[in-house]
């Protein structure tokens, strides 16, 4: 969602850029013609500048001539009065072409149509030109027939005159200047208002810019907010790491533990291979006991037998001294009814008893 | 002589007794006792002895009855022409007992049916019941019909 947002603005953003430069051309183009302009007006200035130096030439002679005719005189103020005029008409020229230099300052970017306007500008500029020209050529002329009339003093009443109407055309030109540059003026005005809607053009591109930065700070929050997720995954990849790690040593101590339990089995193996042969020597031993016990039951058999001899030959010596103390017994009987006679034998069977 | 008198101690029931030696003809080994019918319940059967038949009397018999041993004697004794075969426990000693030392039977036992005693002696600290064997042979003489 995020990533289709991000390439919509991204192709707005290429739009913005190439028509950006598109106004970048356009400028470069409006200050191509201002500086062709600037130009005319320079050409225009030093022609004006020679004007006034032929002037200044043309006052010299005057002067020279002055006292000849108050006619040329007068006709020689009308004609500074005129010239006066052109410098009005040219500083007034000057503000404005200042203005236009103003407004031009303001406006990083123009219009095609301002261009348009520029160069019909440009062509005023050119026709300015050529008109100040033709003062200029008027003027020599005007320069050359002052020197005519410096040559001939009297006959330059009538060249003056012609010279005061030369000069009262150079003013009709200049008012003409004049108006050309008002004109010019007017048309700088109208680029003004062009620019005005360019700027305003500019302020909704810079609403849509803030939508695109809106946009792109929200990318940037998504990003964020991704970075976040990003450091979450890394730290349980970390601890995912921390736990294989500890894993992995269990699993190693599982295996020394399993090692140990193999050494183990077999120690016991090799002690239940021994067990089995002592158990082997155990049955063999077990073997000669029971066959000692054999040979021990016919002896203990026999000595029974033994015993049981013993036991008749005791219950013998038993009834045969049974038998002497009954002998005695009636030997003392007999004595004791054989009075004095029996007295000795009473004695022997006391001592048998 | 006449102060002194020899007799045979018999064992019977723990208790001794004192027969008058010239009473007695013999002592015999108990080996075989034929049983007589008829004969009273006292008499356990007759025996041979030196030629002649004898009743076997058992003085035991108020004890209850006791098989015979090693040690059991038959003391044949005789009176008046009688001859009687008594069953004791044992006989194995000839003693010659004073006169002195001769009590007679306690006031209490004399007289009566049962009373087979001459007297009391006493030897040694030992107290010996001195056996009337004439006594004895009349009671079984007289008993003899009844059983």
């Amino acid at each position: 969602m995020a990533a289709t947002d991000t390439e919509t603005l991204r192709g707005e953003a290429d739009q913005i850029s190439t028509a950006a430069d598109e106004l970048v051309r356009t400028t470069d183009q409006v200050l191509a013609g201002t500086r062709l302009q600037l130009r005319s007006l320079d050409d225009a200035a030093s022609s004006a500048n020679e004007t006034a130096a032929s002037l200044k030439e043309t006052a010299g002679q005057v002067a020279t001539v002055a006292g000849a005719a108050e006619e040329l005189a007068s006709s020689v103020n009308e004609m500074a009065a005129s010239v006066e005029q052109v410098t009005g008409n040219a500083t007034r020229f000057n503000t404005a072409v200042a203005e236009t230099a103003g407004t031009l300052e303001q406006t990083a970017a123009a219009v095609a149509a301002v261009t348009a306007r520029a160069q019909e500008m440009a062509t005023s500029a050119t026709e300015l030109r050529g008109a100040v020209a033709e003062m200029a050529a008027s003027i020599k002329g005007v320069s050359e027939d002052t020197v005519s009339l410096a040559a001939g003093i009297e006959e330059s009443s009538t060249a003056v005159e012609e010279l005061a109407r030369s000069v009262q055309g150079v003013a009709r030109n200049a008012d003409d200047l004049t108006a050309a540059a008002e004109s010019t003026a007017a048309a700088i005005n109208e680029m003004a208002a062009s620019t005005e809607e360019v700027a305003a053009t500019a302020e909704s591109l810079t609403g849509e810019v803030e939508g695109v930065a809106t946009a792109v700070e929200q990318i940037a929050r998504s990003a964020a907010g991704v970075a976040q997720n990003v450091d979450r995954i890394t730290d349980a990849a970390t601890a995912a790491a921390s736990g294989a790690t500890q894993l992995e040593r269990s699993i190693r101590s599982i295996a020394d533990v399993t090692r140990q339990a193999d050494e183990t089995t077999r120690r016991v193996s090799r002690d239940a291979e021994a067990g089995g042969a002592a158990v082997q020597k155990s049955i063999t031993g077990l073997g000669r006991v029971r066959d000692s016990l054999g040979q021990s039951a016919g002896a203990i058999r026999d000595m029974g037998k033994r015993a049981g001899e013993i036991g008749g030959i005791v219950n013998t010596i038993n009834l045969i001294a049974e038998r002497t103390n009954l002998l005695s017994l009636n030997a003392s009987i007999e004595a004791a009814r054989a009075g004095e006679a029996g007295r000795g034998f009473a004695v022997v069977a006391e001592e048998i008893r | 002589m006449s102060s002194a008198e020899p007799y045979v101690l018999c064992e019977l029931a723990g208790t001794a007794y004192a027969v008058p030696s010239r009473a007695v003809e013999r002592m015999e080994m108990v080996e075989q006792i034929t049983p007589a019918p008829n004969a009273p319940a006292f008499v356990d059967g007759v025996v041979f002895s030196r030629g002649r038949v004898v009743p076997a009397v058992n003085l035991r018999l108020r004890f209850g009855w006791v098989p015979y041993d090693l040690r059991t004697r038959l003391v044949v004794v005789a009176h008046a022409g009688r001859a009687v075969g008594l069953i004791v426990d044992a006989a194995r000693e000839f003693v010659t007992i004073p006169a002195d030392a001769v009590q007679p039977p306690p006031e209490g036992l004399a007289g009566t049916g049962g009373s087979y005693l001459a007297g009391v002696a006493t030897l040694a600290g030992k107290v010996i019941l001195i056996l009337d064997v004439a006594a004895v042979l009349e009671h079984t003489a007289t008993a003899a019909p009844d059983a």
